[in-house]
């Protein structure tokens, strides 16, 4: 029974093997599939070239709307930003606005002289502001 | 073509014609706001009035947010039109106004040195020619990420949920980058440098720093090629660093000048800004004072719906498909669970092709109410980690970390 086994093993196997070593060394030969063709160069090719970039971008150099006060937003601000990240917050309260005019002077640097910045404040109220009573501040100090 | 993709769009044929007043009120928005050049498009919140912008060089159908430092935002429709988003539609975030309108990549150079063995100066083809090229998909999102919706409203970009994007990102792994300039045992982290610089001298220049170790981890990467061609100059041109699973804070844009250093970075931009509460979700209280802050790092689940906004109707008895995209953040996504009825009952969403931890992944559901009423749809992403998106915001002085889950309300009538 074993031997008969066996026999069939070598019948069947022998073919399986004779095959596998025939692809193995054929392989070598034989010339490799179009995806591996396609891998290989892909791999010599960059996948990108650099090239001169020059660009313009918009100046935004738009001033603040007027009213009292708006020659020192016009003076100290938009040299940094333009007047859009100011119109497009949330309207904030006198003291809010102080918080933000004191975090631009401190981490940024902003030249807005120390005797300015109420009369700034208060413009920035006028402009985009709310009252105090309307909610509490959630205004904090951390620039970023 | 893949298979889930064909999947989806057989589906969507198959209910297309179905659709009906669904499909004219979530898209005509969209597509009315898109033909127009510099129309406007109203973001969901009190002074939320932006315009569509094509200003920008390599940029088109943008929100603006600011014009300079560029601020523009990402439309909402366009997250429904595929998971990977295009270079030209992609979120922009600068902090400081001096940016280069003009480089030449022949006389570029990324310089590594500090606590390194040898310094060195590497041009734009030593990148391609010289390093293993390295590719991932991740998504990039602003720290601030829909900042408009904190209640109490907080300074900053007002950004509505599109400060994000998703891209093939192709270039060298950091890792080694850094093994070819050798670095000392005495490195503590990595400081980046990219050439935007501000107007006046006394404005702290834009640097941000990474631990060593996870400078090294093998994922962090200097990248030029986004989506398969090179980085839009805003976007970083032509060298940006991508952290996947962290915030865009740490994904230096312009990316020159690499600094190893043998002591904790204590420049403003990673010491002093960008900090969160040190706690799970980065919330506390208006008003609390005194806690701990670190600096913010590592991104959480998010979920978005995207072919269907509140106040949408549909008809009773009519099939519904509801889809959007989700990510895990730092962890890969190991679901989405979407629910019909405000949150009383979850079903798990049927998900599209994944391309990788870190990458958007669409999801899609579809519904069928029998009876007219108002319904409360949500999604939530569960990352592989077990942790799901939360139910309440959290709210933070500087507005960052928003993942709730969302909602949309529709009318079916």
């Amino acid at each position: 029974m074993n031997a008969k086994l066996s026999r069939i093993a070598t019948v069947w196997a022998a073919p399986v093997l004779l095959g596998a070593i025939a692809a193995v060394v054929g392989s070598h030969y034989l010339p490799e599939s179009i995806a591996e063709q396609s891998r290989r160069q892909a791999e010599l090719v960059p996948p990108v070239r650099f090239t001169a970039v020059n660009v313009t971008l918009p100046s935004g150099s738009a001033m603040f709307p007027p009213g009292e006060g708006s020659e020192i937003a016009n003076a100290n601000c938009v040299m940094c930003h333009s007047t859009g990240m100011v119109l497009r917050q949330p309207a904030l309260t006198v003291d809010e606005w102080k918080t933000e005019i004191m975090k631009m002077r401190g981490a940024f640097g902003a030249p807005i002289p120390a005797d300015q910045v109420d009369e700034l404040a208060r413009y920035l109220g006028v402009i985009n502001g709310r009252k105090s009573e309307s909610g509490p501040s959630a205004v904090d100090k951390q620039a970023s | 073509m893949k298979k889930h993709e064909r999947d989806i769009f057989e589906q969507r044929r198959r209910l297309l014609g179905s659709l009906g007043a669904l499909g004219v009120a979530a898209f005509a928005g969209s597509l009315t706001a898109t033909a127009a050049e510099s129309s406007t498009i109203e973001l969901p919140f009190e002074n939320g009035e932006r315009t569509l912008t094509s200003a920008f060089p390599q940029k088109s159908d943008v929100i603006l947010q600011r014009t300079r430092p560029p601020l523009i935002e990402t439309p909402f429709d366009v997250f429904d039109q595929g998971v990977f988003t295009p270079n030209d539609r992609f979120y922009v975030r600068w902090h400081l106004a001096n940016i280069p309108t003009a480089v030449d990549p022949a006389t570029f150079r990324l310089d590594i040195r500090g606590h390194v063995d040898k310094t060195v100066s590497l041009k734009l083809n030593d990148l391609l020619s010289k390093f293993p090229r390295f590719e991932i998909a991740a998504v990039n999102q602003c720290s601030g990420n829909s900042r408009g919706f904190f209640n109490p409203r907080v300074p900053g970009g007002q950004w509505a949920n599109g400060a994000m994007g998703n891209a093939r990102w192709t270039g060298v792994r950091l890792k080694d980058l850094l093994e070819h300039a050798g670095v000392r045992a005495n490195a503590v982290q990595v400081r980046f440098n990219g050439l935007e610089t501000g107007v006046i001298p006394q404005t702290p220049k834009f640097m941000k720093s990474l631990a060593i170790d996870h400078a090294l981890d093998g994922e962090v990467m200097v990248a030029y090629a986004m989506n398969g061609e090179t980085l839009p100059l805003l976007n970083g041109y032509p060298l940006r660093l991508v952290v996947p699973g962290w915030y865009a804070t740490y994904w230096v844009k312009m990316v020159h000048d690499i600094e190893v250093l043998d002591k904790p970075d204590d420049n403003f931009w990673t010491a002093k800004a960008y900090l969160v509460p040190d706690n799970h979700f980065a919330n506390v209280h208006p008003g609390d004072k005194g806690f701990r802050q670190v600096p913010i790092n590592t991104m959480l689940p998010r979920s978005f719906f995207t072919n269907v906004r509140s106040d949408a109707t549909v008809r009773p008895g009519q099939p519904m498909l509801v889809r959007g995209i989700a990510f895990g953040g730092l962890h890969g996504l190991q679901k989405v669970q979407f629910s019909p009825d405000g949150g009383q009952t979850w079903t798990e969403a049927r998900l599209g092709q994944d391309y990788g931890k870190y990458s958007f992944r669409q999801w899609q559901t579809t519904l069928n109410f029998p009876q007219p009423g108002k319904h409360v749809l949500l999604v939530r992403a569960v990352d592989t980690t077990g942790q799901v998106q939360p139910d309440t915001p959290n709210w933070n002085g500087a507005g960052f970390m928003r993942n709730v889950i969302e909602s949309v309300d529709i009318n079916v009538a």
